[in-house]
This record gives C-alpha cells, sequence and structure tokens, in this order.
C-alpha cells in the first residue's frame, strides 16, 4: 500500500501532468460510484494531492462547486 | 649518375604526423584519466566511506 | 590572480564547495548520484576531448612549421585522392562518438527513472521566488505544508551568509531518501537548478515535470533559477537543506498545525512505515 502517488506505467517519463489530472478525476469518479469510504478511492486522494499544485487543486473544486468542471464524473 | 625516385615524401611525413598526433593524444588523455579523473574518484569514495563508518557508529 | 588561487585551493579540497565560488574553475562537491554520474560522463567525454584535441593541436602545428614556403617549395598541384586517408579520418571520428554516445544514452535514461519515491515536494516558481509544497500530508482541514521562499536582501545578511543565495525558507529534506520533485510555474518559464545535486529542470506553466534526487550527504546546497524571467531572474535563489530523518521529522511538527495523513498517521509513523516496514 502506497501512501504517495508511486510509479505509474502509463505515466513513465517526465511530463506528470496528466498523472495529477487524471487521479483527481479518478477519485471524484470513485467516491460517486462507490462512496467516500471506499479504501481504495482513498489512494487516488493521496495521489493526487502529491502531485498536484495546491492552485490546481483549488481551482478544480471551485469549477466543480460552480458546475463547470470540463468531465463528467457520473459513473 | 642515375638518382633513386624521390617519392613518398608526404606520404611518410602524413603517417608519422597522425601516429605521432594521435599517440600523443592518446598518452594526454590517459594522463587525465589516471592523473585527474582516479584521484579524484577515490577521493569521493574515501568521503563517502568514512561517511558511512560514522554513520555505523 | 583570484583565479589561479581558487584552482590551487579548490582543486585541493581545502575548502568544500556547495556553492558557486568566485573564480571557480571545476565542478562543485556533489551530493547526489545524478551529480555523481553527470561527473562520471563529463571525465568519460574529456578523455576523447583531449585526444582530438591534442591531436589536432599536433597537425596544425605540423602543417605551419614543415609546410610553410621556407621549408617546403613543392606544391602537390596533381594530388586529388587520399583515399585510405579519408576512410581514416571518417571512421575514427564515428567510432569516437559511438563511444561518447553509450555512457551518454546511459546516463540520461538513467537520470529520467522516477521508481518508487518515498516522498514528493513541489516547487512552484513565481516572479520572483519559490513556492514549495509538502502535499504528503494534511491537516485537520485538509491544508498541506506550503511556504514561500525569498532571497534574502543584502542588507539582512550575516556573516558569513552568501549573497544572492540565502533565503528565508529553505527546502528542507531528510537524507538518504528517494525524493520526487514536481517541479512547475505560475507565470513564466523558471528552472529550478541546483548544481552540487545535478538538477536542473525546467518550470513550465500548466506543466508537471518530475525528477528524483537522492542526497547521500548532510548540506545545504545552493542554486539558482535558471531560465530568463524577469527583472529579478537572478535574484530567486533556491536553497535545499538536506537532514537526518530525526531532524527532518523535527522541522515537519514544526510546521504547525500537526500533519496527518489521510489514515491518521503521524508524519513520523508515515515516514517510518515507508523507510522501514519491518520496523512498524
Amino acid at each position: 500500500m502506497s501512501l504517495i502517488a508511486g510509479f505509474d506505467a502509463r505515466f513513465p517519463n517526465q511530463n506528470q501532468t496528466k498523472h495529477c489530472w487524471q487521479n483527481y478525476v479518478d477519485y471524484f469518479k470513485c467516491i460517486k460510484a462507490r462512496g467516500e469510504d471506499f479504501p481504495p478511492c482513498k489512494q487516488f486522494f493521496r495521489a493526487y494531492h502529491s502531485l498536484c499544485p495546491n492552485d490546481y487543486i483549488s481551482k478544480w473544486d471551485t469549477q466543480r462547486e460552480e458546475g463547470n468542471f470540463p468531465v463528467n464524473l457520473n459513473p | 649518375m642515375a638518382l633513386a625516385p624521390i617519392t613518398g615524401i608526404l606520404r611518410k611525413r602524413l603517417i608519422f604526423d597522425i601516429s605521432a598526433g594521435l599517440g600523443l593524444g592518446l598518452a594526454c588523455s590517459y594522463a587525465y584519466w589516471y592523473g585527474v579523473h582516479i584521484p579524484s574518484v577515490r577521493k569521493r569514495d574515501a568521503f563517502y566511506a568514512k561517511l558511512a563508518q560514522e554513520k555505523s557508529q | 590572480m583570484c583565479f589561479l588561487s581558487n584552482l590551487i585551493w579548490l582543486s585541493s579540497n581545502l575548502c568544500s564547495n556547495d556553492a558557486a565560488q568566485p573564480w571557480q574553475f571545476g565542478f562543485q562537491d556533489g551530493g547526489s548520484p545524478s551529480y555523481e554520474g553527470i561527473v562520471e560522463l563529463h571525465d568519460d567525454i574529456m578523455f576523447y576531448l583531449i585526444l582530438i584535441l591534442v591531436g589536432v593541436a599536433w597537425m596544425l602545428m605540423s602543417t605551419i612549421r614543415k609546410f610553410n614556403w621556407n621549408h617546403n617549395q613543392i606544391v602537390h598541384k596533381y594530388l586529388n585522392h587520399g583515399t585510405v586517408l579519408e576512410l581514416i579520418w571518417t571512421i575514427s571520428p564515428a567510432l569516437v562518438l559511438i563511444a561518447i554516445a553509450f555512457p551518454s544514452f546511459k546516463l540520461l535514461y538513467l537520470l529520467d527513472e522516477v521508481i518508487d519515491p518515498v516522498m514528493t515536494v513541489k516547487a512552484i516558481g513565481n516572479q520572483w521566488y519559490w513556492s514549495y509544497e509538502y502535499s504528503d500530508y494534511l491537516d485537520q482541514e485538509g491544508q498541506s505544508i506550503e511556504f514561500d521562499s525569498y532571497l534574502v536582501p543584502e542588507s539582512d545578511l550575516e556573516i558569513g551568509d552568501l549573497r544572492l543565495l540565502e533565503v528565508d525558507n529553505r527546502v528542507v529534506v531528510p537524507v538518504d531518501t528517494h525524493i520526487r520533485f514536481i517541479v512547475t510555474a505560475r507565470d513564466v518559464i523558471h528552472s529550478f537548478a541546483v548544481p552540487s545535486l545535478g538538477v536542473k529542470l525546467d518550470c513550465i506553466p500548466g506543466r508537471l515535470n518530475q525528477f528524483s534526487l537522492v542526497i547521500n550527504r548532510e548540506g545545504v546546497f545552493y542554486g539558482q533559477c535558471s531560465e530568463l524571467c524577469g527583472v529579478l531572474h537572478g535574484f530567486m535563489p533556491v536553497v535545499i537543506e538536506a537532514v537526518s530523518l530525526e531532524q527532518y521529522l523535527a522541522w515537519l511538527s514544526d510546521q504547525i498545525p500537526p500533519y496527518l495523513t489521510k489514515e491518521g498517521y503521524t508524519p513520523c509513523i508515515y515516514l517510518c512505515i515507508t523507510h522501514l516496514p519491518s520496523v512498524c
């Protein structure tokens, strides 16, 4: 069980932008589908917090609250 | 009185120069390798060996 | 004079060198495997460089001395080909380049690997300071450790401090720990560079770049922003302080409030689990 975002073979190179983005999206899709207490969702939570700058996280959180988030998070 | 043909001056010169140049170059390269690089590596390894020893105490 | 004296002092290691020295000639002292790899590659390439330099200098000197008009009045006006010679002077440089390419590519791919880091530190370039975030642990409200790092102005320097290199908040990290750095920028392109750790990576707005770092010894390592970013581009240094694990945990707990991972682990336990799983 990794406590931070470990190596993800989908993002092996220097550019980790999509890695951060994917974990953020996956977390919210995960809790929508399985609920907030489902343990594997927490891995996405940890990963996106480790990787994404806090600016990105607050901007996306605001977008989600306002309904402007560019991805459909429904399962 | 016939003289022997005088040929190959340039060729001999070239062979000599290229061999001397590259040979001297190789010598200087090895001098650098064994005179600068290896002592530097030894010094660095000694530092880290000492550090490891201090850590284990 | 300064150059010569630094050449002597620094090469005899009478003083250590984790920041740029005035009139410095060689590398700074290293503190990470990335640095050691880079210096090893440098020495490999220098071998061939010296070979070529001396070889070419010899040819040049020989041509000037033995083929000037006073020395040699034969003009080889019918010399058109020299196939053997041309083969030699095409193939040997190609071989030299291949010999240089092997260690170069090996190092390049090695430096790119980030497998299994223990912690992640984010560095964000701003005009004209750095922001750092340690988001592996969050507090009750979900806040992570973040702080800005500004240059200490000359008027505030103490005796012994380095001008244009000291900052108010350093990046504190534990030694012998595999750290993943994520660097980006908030406005224009910056570049996160710490030469003594073999680190330099551009910080591009909208892109997260990663590199991995292991610091082999305790110490303070200095670097500067390495991509032109405005008037104060030369005035936003980077300082990484590598401390023992205990000191790092003490520093963490000084960053109020109590930071916990999502499960409620304190950083102490969290690092114990990741560093020494058999113990915890």
